[in-house]
């Protein structure tokens, strides 16, 4: 069964349609039975009392769709009726987890769909941290999407790490929903490396004063993968903050667009926002397009927003290659570090590692 | 932003298809600094003339690039344009 689905990664204000910026369509083919998507390890990463269920899962839900106003996006949509794997995670009052929840998914013959739908709802005062990890087998192509909600109360902090790690044939799509409460916070680190034609983003609400909202994201594209991206930042309270960056590189007959919009909302006094994108450019068939929206409402406010897109510099390229290192190691050395201070953030070593292969391999595969 | 009931709408599109390039680009959104009116203020000018000294000394790396009797027009021309706006 053919998926179609026409406005994913909207830009919040349209801008020249010859652009081609202001929505993408993302297709996939879903099969009429997906299995349910088992893994124990999944099951026992998460304790019994941050289980989400039954009626105050159902109350957790509506909540998201009043706050959000996303009735009727098609990806939420498709997203409830399809998923076959689902985290749904309650931290109750002043609890705060220091061990993160690691949650894997692995993509391979049994599992050539995989739609995770997750839940990360976090009273007031809490803490938690969730890593998610994504993986295919190289032979599989298949299919992953995964919505990760997150709701935030008074004071509560959010920390989201997604590693995704897939194969070049599969289809991915990401989207992230938050919904901050006064002082509440919502960081977001995601890394995506593999896949084939890839749609991530998120959309957070900073719904009260003191909200604040950090979203880092790095990305590589080798081959004919396509990365499109669509970050959005609400500012509704007084003195809140949303800082996002990008950092990626594109190589061979990859393309990229990246969207990236604050947008803030009459009412917010003192409020801050900052986004700020560096992209290299490897090979001269990549297409790269940068749309960074500031949408002002509010004149008592501070907005900024700054690109950077060109090749690796020549004068370090020579400085690495007179110590010895062959040129590819060179550029590897060089993309791993402008990395580096992104994806020093996953909260468990041997990802950190396989992220670090990852990037090593996909740079060293296209020349040989 | 000068007062609180403007929009901005910021739609920059940037669409690189080469890789010999070099491309920066940032914009920025805000209101006059409080400490640059106080400090103009508290030199004797008047928040009307203060905030429209500032608003051409944001538009002077433009103005200095045209003709002289076209640069005091616009200075002569942001002036009037702030007196009774502010506030």
């Amino acid at each position: 069964m053919k998926t179609t689905m026409n406005y994913v990664n909207t830009l919040p204000v349209n801008t020249w349609n010859h652009l081609k910026v202001n929505e993408s369509t993302l297709e996939f083919e879903v099969p009429n039975n997906i299995n349910q998507y088992q893994s124990s390890n999944n099951l026992a990463a998460i304790s019994k009392d941050l289980q989400l269920e039954g009626t105050k899962l159902k109350d957790v839900k509506q909540q998201l769709m009043f706050a959000l106003k996303d009735k009727g996006n098609e990806l939420v949509d498709f997203m409830y009726q399809h998923s076959n794997a689902n985290a749904h995670l309650y931290v109750t009052e002043n609890k705060m987890y220091k061990e993160p929840v690691i949650l894997s998914y692995t993509l391979d013959e049994n599992n050539t769909h995989v739609f995770d739908e997750n839940i990360i709802y976090a009273e007031e005062g809490s803490e938690i941290t969730v890593l998610l990890h994504y993986q295919s087998n190289k032979t599989v192509k298949g299919v992953h999407g995964s919505m990760t909600s997150l709701y935030a109360k008074k004071n509560a902090k959010i920390h989201l790490i997604q590693v995704q790690l897939l194969n070049e044939e599969t289809i991915h799509f990401d989207h992230i929903r938050g919904y901050a409460h006064e002082g509440a916070s919502i960081d977001i680190v995601q890394i995506e490396l593999g896949g084939a034609k890839n749609f991530v983003g998120s959309e957070v609400v900073l719904a009260a004063d003191r909200a604040s909202y950090d979203n880092k994201v790095i990305y590589l594209g080798t081959g004919k993968q396509t990365i499109d991206m669509n970050y959005l930042a609400k500012h509704y309270g007084k003195s809140s903050k949303s800082n996002i960056i990008s950092k990626g590189c594109l190589d061979d007959e990859s393309e990229k667009i990246f969207r990236a919009t604050i947008d803030f909302k009459r009412g917010c006094s003192y409020a801050s926002g900052a986004e700020h994108e560096e992209t290299l450019l490897l090979s001269p068939k990549v297409k790269n397009k940068s749309v960074p929206l500031i949408l002002c409402g509010e004149d008592n406010v501070a907005g900024a927003h700054a690109a950077n897109i060109g090749k690796l510099e020549e004068n370090q390229m020579f400085y690495l290659m007179s110590r010895g290192l062959s040129e590819l190691e060179a550029k590897q050395l060089l993309i791993l570090s402008r990395f580096n201070n992104i994806y020093q953030n996953i909260p468990d070593e041997i990802i950190k590692e396989q992220v670090e292969h990852f990037i090593k391999r996909s740079l060293y595969d296209e020349k040989h | 932003m000068l007062d609180n009931i403007s929009r901005s709408d910021t739609i920059p599109v940037i669409d690189v298809q080469n890789d010999n390039v070099d491309i920066g680009h940032e914009a920025k959104i805000g209101r006059i600094s409080d400490q640059a009116i106080f400090y103009l203020m508290s030199r004797g000018l008047k928040e009307e003339d203060a905030k429209a000294l500032i608003v051409s000394g944001f538009a002077n790396p433009i103005a200095k690039e045209l003709p002289l009797e076209y640069a005091v027009e616009m200075n002569h021309l942001i002036s009037l344009e702030m007196e009774g706006t502010i506030g």
